[in-house]
């Protein structure tokens, strides 16, 4: 571990280059692809198990790869390439803060539970997606997958919503975590698809962006998609984009508001201020405003990561307790503050800080990106990374089965900067 | 031998140096002999992080920026644990009560303006601007958030704003104890010096199992 944090990203570290490389980088292709297309299958078929639940495609695949770095470290072939693909300071800081956190933790197996996903998913996760796009054409192929992994989800919840009304596949069963996972990928995939040279692109790519919305059904999506396409028009300053854009939204928009009135969608719902009784308020805001409580008293130390549930009740003071709302659907921003504390909203911070500059300035076209080719793929991050960030209120980012699409969402914008230059160095 | 500025230069940090290191051996003490606000359930963890301190590894930014996180984090602990304690000043006509936490703050800035060096020396932090980008981002979230969550929450029936002013406080205190101690920490005399500390008074914590 020290040998491989003394040669993080800064410190230069020799690349080494032959046959172990080139294996290397096949089994990463392949486990990248196992779990981009796996994501969309969340924990299906196993939902209720545990054990499948930390062993479902995507966790297996990263697992897998760390072994194998492990046993690349051990051998000392490929060592640096490896070391070089290494995330941002930025992720150290905020893993090591949340081990610091289990200091606290009242449940210790939870927080390690919690902890160990989160390092081997932002660490692991990001060294396998660094190390499977080694060119342009792996990048391509990359988002090719994302592509497929969203149509599969959006496809399957459309199905299951309007005609067989199951409930068991992929994330279906939670509005808000799908809400989250689709609002991360469509915008990569819908300003991908958008933005590419061919009429039959255009179409698929606003059918994508329609049907998203309209599967989601919850105020979280159609907001992260909304967001992230709008400030991606206005990024871009380009008159058919903008009108494109509006058009797949407003499109989108209507649907789901005729869609809503026919299906059971949370949508409606997200909308209201207080409960169905009229008298309480909405549970959600009560749950913000409880971990903004935690923060007045657990500032530093949170109440270790993963823990929120453990404290919360305890913070919602004289504010009714209404358990309308099923686990997990926190705001992402507060309740990582409410866990690791101040210093842990700030590292987290500090991530997003680090990649919005990088996804910024690629888009807006002040980083000096050589290819035109480059373009695409650096407006389809930045379209993701704040769709991320807008999905980020409603749910978290840092949910077992969606930390994975962020932290590719992290790999891409690197990569793309790499690739097509820009501001940070490649090896 | 050094030179006139060198030495100049040393005079002036000096103070800076023991004063910090002055604060957190007293907020060690204050955690150790009064009652914690927040429990420390797993002390182990802490000791390990102070032997992380105490390691002299090679001048690299990334792993002494780590080490410099860790450090903040460990005294930032100290802080929060002696918030909402206070010491009394008898000896003055008017009795005065002082938090140990702001003796503490104050003792750190009384340290970071003591040891302030020409702008031209001051060792600068590859990674200070992004941190400090983090420190606003979060801020404004959480900010952003008391504002959206006031209209909505007033009406009813126990919500208290006066709390936010409460997280906003605690904000504003550990930003200005991140930035009395960021250039302080770049010392690695002082990184060691704090681990040391640390290594100790955790290792007292656990056999004297306090702080649970």
């Amino acid at each position: 571990m020290i040998g491989l944090v003394t040669t993080l990203k800064g410190d230069t570290v020799p690349a080494e280059s032959g046959g172990a490389d080139d294996r290397l980088q096949t089994v990463a292709r392949a486990l990248a692809g196992i779990v981009i297309v796996g994501s969309a299958f969340h924990f299906w078929p196993f939902e209720g198990n545990k054990i499948w639940q930390a062993l479902c495609p995507s966790n297996a695949g990263v697992l897998i790869w760390i072994l194998i770095s492990a046993f690349v470290v051990l051998l000392k072939r490929g060592r640096g390439k490896l070391v070089s693909s290494l995330p941002h300071l930025s992720v150290f800081a905020y893993v090591i803060i949340n081990v610091l956190s289990i200091g606290f933790a009242g449940q210790g197996g939870r927080a390690i539970n919690f902890t160990s996903k989160l390092a081997m998913i932002l660490v692991g996760g990001y060294t396998l997606f660094s190390f499977a796009i080694f060119s342009k054409r792996t990048l391509k192929m990359v988002y090719g997958l994302m592509v497929l992994a969203l149509a599969t989800s959006v496809c399957s919840c459309l199905v299951a919503r309007f005609w067989f009304l199951s409930e068991g596949f992929g994330f279906y069963g939670n509005a808000y975590k799908y809400g989250t996972y689709i609002g991360i990928l469509t915008p990569i995939c819908g300003t991908y698809l958008l933005t590419g040279g061919s009429i039959l692109k255009k179409l698929a790519g606003g059918a994508v962006v329609i049907g998203a919305v309209i599967s989601a059904g919850s105020l979280g999506a159609a907001a992260a998609i909304s967001a992230a396409m709008m400030s991606l028009a206005i990024i871009c300053a380009r008159r058919p984009v903008l009108i494109c854009v509006i058009f797949c939204l407003l499109f989108a928009i209507a649907g789901l508001v005729t869609m809503s009135s026919m299906t059971d969608t949370t949508f409606g719902d997200d909308f209201r201020l207080t409960e169905k009784d009229g008298i309480n308020l909405m549970q959600r805001y009560i749950e913000w405003q409880s971990e903004i409580n935690i923060l007045g008293e657990r500032s530093i130390t949170g109440t270790g990561a993963g823990c929120i549930n453990e404290y919360r009740s305890n913070f919602y003071y004289r504010l009714p307790k209404l358990n309308t709302l099923k686990a997990f659907d926190q705001n992402g921003w507060l309740a990582t503050g409410a866990e690791a504390g101040i210093s842990g909203l700030v590292c987290f911070c500090w991530i997003i800080v680090h990649y919005f500059k990088i996804a910024f300035y690629q888009a807006a076209g002040k980083a000096e990106i050589i290819q035109a080719a480059g373009e695409r793929f650096a407006k389809a991050n930045f379209a993701g990374f704040v769709g991320a960030c807008v999905a980020n209120l409603f749910s978290s980012v840092q949910y077992n089965g969606i930390l994975i699409i962020f932290v590719l969402v992290l790999v891409l914008i690197e990569k793309t900067d790499c690739f097509f230059g820009g501001t940070v160095k490649c090896e | 031998m050094g030179s006139g500025k060198d030495q100049r230069k040393n005079l002036i940090e000096v103070p800076g140096f023991y004063l910090s290191f002055l604060a957190v051996i007293i907020a060690c003490y204050i955690s150790f002999f009064s009652k914690s606000s927040i429990a420390i359930v797993r002390p182990v963890i802490f000791l390990v992080a102070s032997f992380f301190m105490l390691v002299p590894f090679k001048p690299k930014p990334s792993i002494k920026t780590l080490q410099k996180i860790t450090g903040f984090y460990l005294i930032a602990i100290l802080v929060n644990q002696s918030e909402g304690q206070y010491f009394q000043i008898s000896f003055l006509p008017v009795k005065a009560s002082i938090p140990f936490g702001s003796a503490i703050l104050l003792l750190c800035a009384t340290g970071f303006l003591a040891g302030k060096v020409e702008p031209g020396e001051r060792v600068t932090c590859s990674y200070a601007k992004e941190i400090a980008g983090g420190w606003l981002l979060a801020g404004a979230v959480i900010t952003g958030h008391m504002l959206l969550l006031w209209p909505m929450l007033r009406k009813f029936y126990g919500y208290g704003y006066e709390r936010n002013w409460g997280v906003l406080g605690s904000l504003c205190l550990y930003l200005l104890v991140f930035i009395f101690l960021w250039a302080v920490l770049e010392k690695r005399r002082f990184r060691q010096g704090i681990g040391l500390v640390f290594a100790v008074f955790y290792m007292a914590m656990i056999f004297a199992k306090r702080g649970l």
